[in-house]
């Protein structure tokens, strides 16, 4: 159809294009310098993953479509799908109307088609939208007029559109060689004699100017993601998912942390940027759900807004530096201290915003910088300095759990072909204890050769890395990594997650690069050779907890799965539906361990209420609720002793279900002899 | 061999310890019992008054409680005669020109045999030695302080929550309660434990953040670390949260109904059994092993 | 206002510590060494007063080998201003006296207002040296100080006491000695470590001081060996709990 620009209208729509695109590049630009005032952190290598990524992730709405977000998410995707397809219209509309030009393709039949189609979709999810908003809206939901304004701007343009096409079909605008919109003609719209062609020039350029008035809203809006979420998706990091950034040459730096927005990274500004508020963050945040000052969508919101504040100030005088992001909260930092890193909201982000790296950038500001930890995290990270562990047990006394096992240290077995890393929690917490052991027996068991380092070992640094302490991590990492070089050791297992993610995934920063398994990986695969023999038990139903630090962290949710199921009598229950990748959090990761929690319900009792509800829903308790990790085994004792069923509910660790019913099949072998070294 | 005993007074009375030192003395020579009189008599001045007699008398040992107050005078005493000075001992004995002490060092980690050449001063602990058969009280000779130039006592500042008990970080009796006592009612309970046994109150972290106890009371990892030298652990599992925080105790009882709880892997005393059944009985045991029975 | 912190470097309290071969001395090989508690809390104090009033102070000294430098830095990192250490020969053996003799003529030199000193080093527990400094000072001294507020014409003292504090006024100077309180020592902040990293820690010698008395250690060994405690399991409970009554005042002598 031919744009109703002729003559002066081709001059007052260069006018308002001018004025639409000039204020978005006006403010765009703005917003670009403020977003460079982050520091300059390098997110271009591995290209291949990041096309991939571009292409799952933002293509195909991989992350929006996900349980339980399923029908908002597809609506969503029709919408963005949508605008991809009409996009290339809308330019086509401009391009004509201004210089006559059309876009290759644009008078296909199979565009015509497509645009009329997700044009209808578009209006069905914007219907959809606005009923979840006006009558279901979700809880946590952030509702602000921005959400309607931009609703109704996609609504008219939608409607516009469809009423351009109809007016400009019934007035026989259409050459007669083109395809017809098919949903413009189904309408079919009788017109008085005269009027087709007024209304269309009147829908067409409320069409236009919609999409100009867009594009000045845009940068002013939430729905600026639409354009920035193409690159934060391409500058999403690619370090494992439970790997903290590295600090280089920390003894060199002047300030530690997030002193200033100028310590954030642009790519962490670009971020705040990109939040679309759908809330899902906060939605799925265990400190959040249990009553903490902690909300993570705030807190990227946070830094957004106080950049816009002082994004000015910054840029006129390069010296200065701002509010320390860390005290701009509105809570302050005991939002900052909540947080268990647990990745529940990095999961579910839908446009890869690191909520994690911003707190963390916060923590060591706070911890580094200006020694404000909580007391009690002071307490463990001296306690890790002086003794080797948070809890400020005797160093000497970190081996004595494996006195007359038969268990060898590496001093007295060189030639061991794995390091059991046996973390802290085992060594010192008598409960944890029984689960090293249990390790013990099944290794011995299977034949696998082992060592462990006794008191040559110390804490791995995760918990001093977490609160903060980049520092005490790079001394307690370099340490563990000399004494590995210096018994050089290749193949490391931890029944501990946090040292498991630690050792895997944070020592290759500092050159400590080592074949790592998490403990009940390795049992896995002995089950699997058959190189283990598990004999009968009684039959019991065992919830399984996925650990933050195996799971979302690692993405080892099925081998644990697949060892609670090789064992005889056992039968597995989900803690629906805070399972797998949506696991809820023990409360004790991110340091969080070793600090006081007073504020809402504790999260490990929240956690234990979610297996009872799991449990009654299914129509019947399980008996025990194993987990692979340390802290969730004690955090679960604790949950459970506090609401008194200890007795019918008892936490374990899966190692000592499978230990229990161990026999030694590979015991023909010798236990634990050492294996030729190739 | 000229023995002196410092004595210090509580309510008008003499300390228990006092008399048990006056006891010891008269076993190992000749013994004269001082008091300083008057209230909030500070260190320097106590010191002052006592070197000016001990000079003129030149005893061989001077002994005093190890209360707070005695190690203070004793410590600036020793100092001002130049003479050897034994902390907190639990035992003496004398010969051959020296007195010889037991004491703890090293936080409790070791026992050591400490020796000094007469004339010495040594502070003793409580408990070290028994009261004199048929229980005469001694005869106390008051010296009379001076003052400090440059230090006047002001007032007394009770703590807010007082119940006159003792300070939970330096206690040397400790009696603390897990969630094995249920809820906040037990405490009455607790407390007539601790009464009799002069303990401070500690806690489990169960128990404070169920908020049956003040946060203060919090003993482990994220409260308070203690090294009393008792610690009586009531329905507590002993999760290393907690463990942390007092595993450096001198004796540890544990009572708790479960006899799989790590608590008794760390007691040198345990009692398997009902908690509720235990405190009463205990309580009344006290009494009775304290009156002497 | 100037505060001078006396300090010593002990085996830290996390540290198992072994009595050597022939019962005198403990293996010191291995053993983490670090600032007494008490001590820690006595430059937290010093600290929080340099908080509140920002010209204040903080001087901290210590007695003892070369590696006593590593306390001193520790102090320096969580805040203190500047570290004077008391080294050269004798200094590891120096008795109380001879220690407190040096730390006066320190002292002298620096001439600080307030003197603090843990109320009790937790190596041998003795808690001798303060005293001994206010003695050797002229100085009145007050123990067990868990807090200090500047009032009109000198310092109020918070001295614990069973059931709460004795408030006592110091006009002039004093030499505290320090008592745990809530405030725990605070961790360093990150620049505070790298800044007593390169501070210069001056010295002073111990030669020529007075060391009037010493004692001798006759014998040190480890405490009975923790668990495998004696557990009363069956029977009555009041019976139980007489037993109890009775092993812990004849047996471990704790009643």
């Amino acid at each position: 159809m031919t744009p109703p620009t002729s003559g002066l209208g081709a001059l007052v729509l260069a006018v308002v294009a001018f004025l639409g695109f000039g204020a978005f590049t006006y403010r765009a630009v703005r917003l670009y310098r403020y977003l460079r005032l982050g520091w300059n952190e390098d997110r271009t290598e591995h290209l291949g993953r990041r096309i991939r990524d571009e292409l799952v992730i933002y293509l195909l709405q991989r992350k929006l479509l996900k349980r339980p977000y399923l029908i908002r998410g597809l609506a969503h995707a029709f919408i963005f799908w949508g605008f991809l397809v009409i996009t290339v219209g809308t330019t086509d509309l401009l391009l004509s109307g201004l210089v006559g030009l059309r876009m290759p393709g644009a008078e296909s039949g199979f565009f015509v088609w497509a645009v009329d189609i997700f044009a209808a979709l578009v209006l069905a999810s914007i219907v959809l939208a606005f009923g979840r908003r006006l009558f279901f809206r979700p809880p946590r939901m952030h509702i602000a007029l921005d959400g309607y304004i931009i609703l109704g701007l996609i609504a008219t343009l939608m409607a516009s559109l469809l009423l351009f096409e109809n007016a400009g079909l019934a007035a026989g605008f259409l050459a007669v060689d083109q395809t017809p919109p098919p949903l413009a003609r189904l309408l079919a719209v009788r017109y008085p004699a005269g009027l087709a062609g007024g209304v269309f020039a009147a829908a067409w350029w409320v069409h236009v100017v919609t999409v100009l008035g867009f594009a000045a809203y845009l940068p002013q809006s939430k729905h600026l993601h639409i354009v920035t979420t193409l690159p934060n998706v391409f500058f999403r990091s690619q370090r494992p998912r439970g790997a903290l950034r590295f600090v280089d040459k920390i003894e060199e730096q002047e300030t530690f942390g997030a002193a200033s927005l100028r310590d954030l990274s642009w790519k962490q500004h670009l971020d705040g940027y990109t939040c679309t508020e759908c809330g899902r963050c906060s939605d799925n945040c265990p400190a959040l759900a249990t009553g903490k000052a902690l909300d993570p969508q705030k807190i990227v919101l946070d830094l957004r807004n106080l950049l816009l504040q002082e994004g000015d100030a910054l840029l006129k005088d390069p010296t200065a530096t701002g509010t320390p992001p860390a005290h701009q909260l509105a809570s302050k930092p005991e939002e900052l201290w909540s947080c268990t890193t647990c990745a529940a909201c990095v999961e579910q982000c839908p446009v890869t915003i690191e909520h994690i790296d911003k707190i963390v950038d916060m923590r060591r500001y706070l911890t580094m910088q200006e020694a404000a930890a909580p007391p009690e995290a002071q307490r463990a990270m001296t306690n890790i300095e002086r003794a080797g562990n948070p809890w400020g047990e005797a160093a000497a006394t970190r081996g004595d759990w494996a006195e007359g096992l038969g268990v060898p240290t590496f001093a007295e077995r060189p030639d061991a072909e794995y390091l059991y890393f046996v973390g802290c929690a085992a060594s010192f917490d008598r409960r944890n204890q029984r689960v090293a052991k249990a390790l013990a027996t099944i290794l011995q068991a299977a034949g696998t050769s082992f060592a462990i380092l006794a008191t040559e070992e110390t804490c791995n640094g995760d918990p001093a890395r977490r609160m903060g302490n980049e520092y005490l991590w790079q001394t307690q990492a370099q340490q563990n990594i000399d004494t590995f070089t210096r018994y050089k050791v290749r193949k490391i297992i931890a029944s501990c997650p946090h040292c498991f993610n630690t050792i895997a995934n944070e020592y290759p920063q500092l050159g400590g690069t080592y074949e790592v398994v998490h403990a009940l990986q390795l049992v896995q695969d002995l089950i699997e050779e058959k190189k283990i023999a598990l004999g009968p038990g009684p039959a019991e139903t065992v919830a399984y907890h996925d650990p933050c630090y195996l799971g979302r962290h690692n993405g080892i949710y099925e081998d644990p799965r697949a060892v609670l199921d090789a064992i005889d009598g056992v039968t597995r229950m989900e803690i629906e539906p805070h399972h797998r990748e949506r696991g809820f959090c023990c409360g004790a990761g991110g340091g969080r361990m070793w600090m006081e929690e007073k504020v809402g319900q504790r999260v490990n009792h929240r956690r234990v209420e979610q297996i009872i509800d799991a449990g009654a829903a299914r129509g019947g308790q399980p008996a025990k609720v194993a987990s692979g990790c340390p802290f969730c085994l004690i955090m679960l004792d604790e949950g459970v002793g506090a609401k008194g069923i200890g007795d019918s509910l008892k936490p374990v660790d899966v190692l000592e279900l499978v230990a229990a019913r161990v026999t030694r099949e590979g015991a023909t072998k010798g236990a634990n002899m050492p294996q030729a070294t190739p | 061999m000229k023995i002196w005993v410092i004595a210090e007074k509580k309510d008008g009375a003499l300390r228990r310890v006092s008399k048990e030192l006056a006891a010891k003395a008269a076993t190992l020579g000749d013994p004269t019992v001082r008091a300083v009189g008057g209230e909030h008599v500070d260190p320097a001045a106590a010191a002052a008054a006592l070197a000016e007699r001990a000079t003129a008398e030149s005893p061989d040992l001077i002994l005093f409680g190890a209360t707070p107050g005695g190690r203070d005078v004793a410590a600036r005493l020793a100092a001002r005669l130049k003479r050897p000075y034994l902390s907190e001992c639990t035992d003496l004995s004398v010969k051959a020109g020296h007195v010889e002490g037991s004491r703890a060092m090293y936080a409790g980690k070791v026992r050591a045999r400490v020796s000094a050449a007469l004339p010495a001063i040594c502070s003793v602990r409580p408990n070290a030695f028994p009261l004199a058969d048929g229980g005469a009280e001694p005869d106390v000779k008051d010296v009379t302080p001076g003052e400090t130039p440059g230090l006047t006592f002001v007032r007394f500042e009770p703590t807010a929550s007082s119940t006159g008990r003792v300070a939970l970080g330096d206690a040397r009796v400790i009696v603390s309660g897990g969630r094995g006592l249920k809820g906040p009612e037990a405490w009455a309970q607790v407390e007539a434990l601790a009464d009799v046994l002069g303990a401070a109150l500690g806690a489990s972290r169960a128990v404070t953040d169920a908020g049956w106890r003040p946060n203060e009371e919090q003993v482990g990892q994220t409260g308070k670390t203690v090294t009393p030298d008792l610690y009586i652990a009531l329905g507590i599992s002993g999760a290393i949260q907690h463990l942390a925080g007092m595993t450096s105790s001198k004796v540890i009882v544990a009572v708790n109904k479960d006899p799989d709880a790590d608590i008794f892997k760390v007691a040198d005393y345990g009692i398997v059994g009902d908690v509720f059944e235990f405190l009463p009985a205990f309580t009344e045991a006290v009494k009775q092993a304290k009156a002497g029975a | 206002m100037r505060f001078l912190v006396c300090i010593k470097q002990v085996p830290d309290s996390t540290t198992r510590v072994k009595v050597a071969a022939g019962g005198k001395a403990i293996v010191t090989d291995g053993v983490t060494w670090s600032i007494s508690p008490y001590d820690e809390y006595a430059i937290e104090l010093a600290l929080e007063h340099k908080d509140a009033v920002p010209d204040t102070v903080v001087s901290v000294i210590s007695v003892g080998g070369p590696r006593t430098k590593d306390a001193l830095r520790q102090a320096l990192a969580m805040g203190c201003d500047d570290a004077t250490i008391i080294g050269g020969d004798g200094a590891d053996t120096l008795g109380p006296l001879g220690v407190a003799n040096a730390l006066a003529a320190a002292v002298t030199d620096i001439t600080p207002d307030l003197v603090l000193c843990g109320k009790q080093a937790s190596d041998d527990d003795q808690g001798f040296v303060g005293p001994a400094l206010a003695v050797a000072l002229g100085w009145p001294h007050v123990a067990q100080v868990t807090k200090i507020v500047s009032v009109a014409g000198g310092t109020e003292v918070f001295k614990e006491t069973d059931g709460g504090h004795e408030v006592w006024k110091a006009t002039g100077p004093v030499v505290l000695t320090v008592q745990k309180s809530d405030k725990e020592p605070r961790y360093p902040s990150l620049p505070g470590i790298m800044k007593a990293k390169k501070k210069e820690i001056p010295e002073r010698s111990v030669a020529g001081v007075d060391d009037p008395v010493k004692t001798d250690i006759v014998s040190l060994e480890p405490p009975p060996s923790r668990g495998g405690g004696r557990i009363l399991k069956d029977g009555d409970m009041k019976a139980n709990a007489a037993e109890l009554a009775k092993l812990l005042r004849d047996e471990a002598k704790v009643l």
